[in-house]
């Protein structure tokens, strides 16, 4: 279970985060990451993780949102920048295997929306 | 109404400054710390006992065992008399910055040249935090097959050296380690592949050297 050391590890970068901009923990109303296609993460299973995570805890009310980021990457013959799994990781240009990774690695706290109460 | 922060900073950054900040203070204090992983039976334990026997007259060795939940790892290495502590992950499964922090705190005064951390059997978790380590190892076994660095990239690509363990059973498997080399290197230019045989010792000298020359490279100033 893989995903589960993650969401806790999200859930520490977020408490860290929320003290360093003076926010409570139980004001967050959602958590929005974003996740790499390449990142060897799995959406689906850290948002399922994210509840046994958060339970009992002050971010209890917080719900996490996933963003996926496609993975590109630059063939290292012509150039050619392609995503890399709808084209089964061969260059649709020249064909050939060796590439660059551009993007599809990341794995970021993107931001955090919280409660407000009152005016906008 | 909601109210929007953006933050955009990795969600990995708290454990990467931890482990960066460890890594500082063992330069400092002259220590080496290896990162040792592998999946569950791939011969850590033996691998490890080898590398003490061929390593504990010239440098001073500490052991760290990463484990769910037991003391066997620890209790085999204390007999082989260099310093082990068992670090429990309590559930988890893998080590970050923090944990591997609290062993090194353990061992107190840190006069050790060598500290090896044998992680937990996981070949995917332990990839992704870094714990501090200077240097990262891994062993693959013969029975496992040839085809892990196809499987678990992320792990071929952050190790430093790759341990191709039980070779004496090559005979009796379908492994094809020019294949294990090739994959490895298209994954990672760099990765150094040593085949060993920690039961027979076969092998243990060109690693031990491997190690030798990192942790003597690392004490230089």
């Amino acid at each position: 279970m893989h995903e589960l050391g993650i969401v806790f590890e999200i859930q520490k970068r977020v408490s860290a985060v929320a003290e360093e901009n003076g926010l409570a923990l139980s004001d967050i109303a959602q958590v929005v990451v974003e996740v790499g296609e390449a990142s060897t993460i799995v959406p689906r299973y850290l948002k399922e993780c994210w509840p046994a995570a958060t339970d009992g805890t002050e971010m209890e009310s917080a719900e996490l949102v996933v963003e996926l980021i496609v993975a590109r990457v630059s063939c290292k013959k012509c150039g050619t920048v392609y995503e890399y799994l709808k084209n089964d990781r061969k260059c649709p240009n020249c064909g050939a295997w060796e590439c660059v990774m551009v993007s599809g690695q990341e794995f970021n706290i993107k931001e955090i929306a919280v409660f407000e109460e009152g005016e906008d | 109404m909601y109210k929007v922060y953006e933050i955009k900073q990795r969600v990995f950054e708290s454990n990467d400054k931890l482990a960066e900040a460890l890594r500082a203070d063992l330069k400092r204090e002259k220590t080496f710390l290896l990162n040792l992983m592998s999946s569950p039976g791939a011969g850590k334990t033996t691998t490890l006992k080898r590398t003490i026997a061929a390593l504990k007259d010239e440098f001073s060795i500490g052991v760290m065992e990463a484990d769910i939940d037991s003391e066997v790892d620890a209790a085999a290495i204390a007999e082989t008399g260099v310093r082990a502590i068992q670090l429990h992950t309590g559930g988890m499964c893998h080590l970050d910055a923090d944990m591997t922090r609290q062993g090194i705190d353990e061992f107190n005064a840190m006069d050790l040249d060598l500290v090896i951390l044998e992680n937990v059997g996981n070949l995917v978790c332990p990839a992704e935090f870094d714990t501090g380590a200077v240097k990262n190892a891994m062993i693959l076994s013969v029975p496992e097959g040839d085809d892990k660095p196809l499987k678990y990239p992320l792990m071929f690509s952050i190790c430093d050296v790759l341990l191709v363990n039980k070779i004496d059973v090559l005979p009796y498997f379908d492994f094809n380690m020019d294949a294990v080399v090739e994959r490895a290197k298209k994954i990672n230019p760099n990765i150094q592949v040593l085949p060993i045989c920690a039961r027979t010792g076969e092998g243990i000298g060109a690693w031990a050297n491997w190690l030798r020359s990192q942790v003597k490279t690392w004490q230089q100033d």
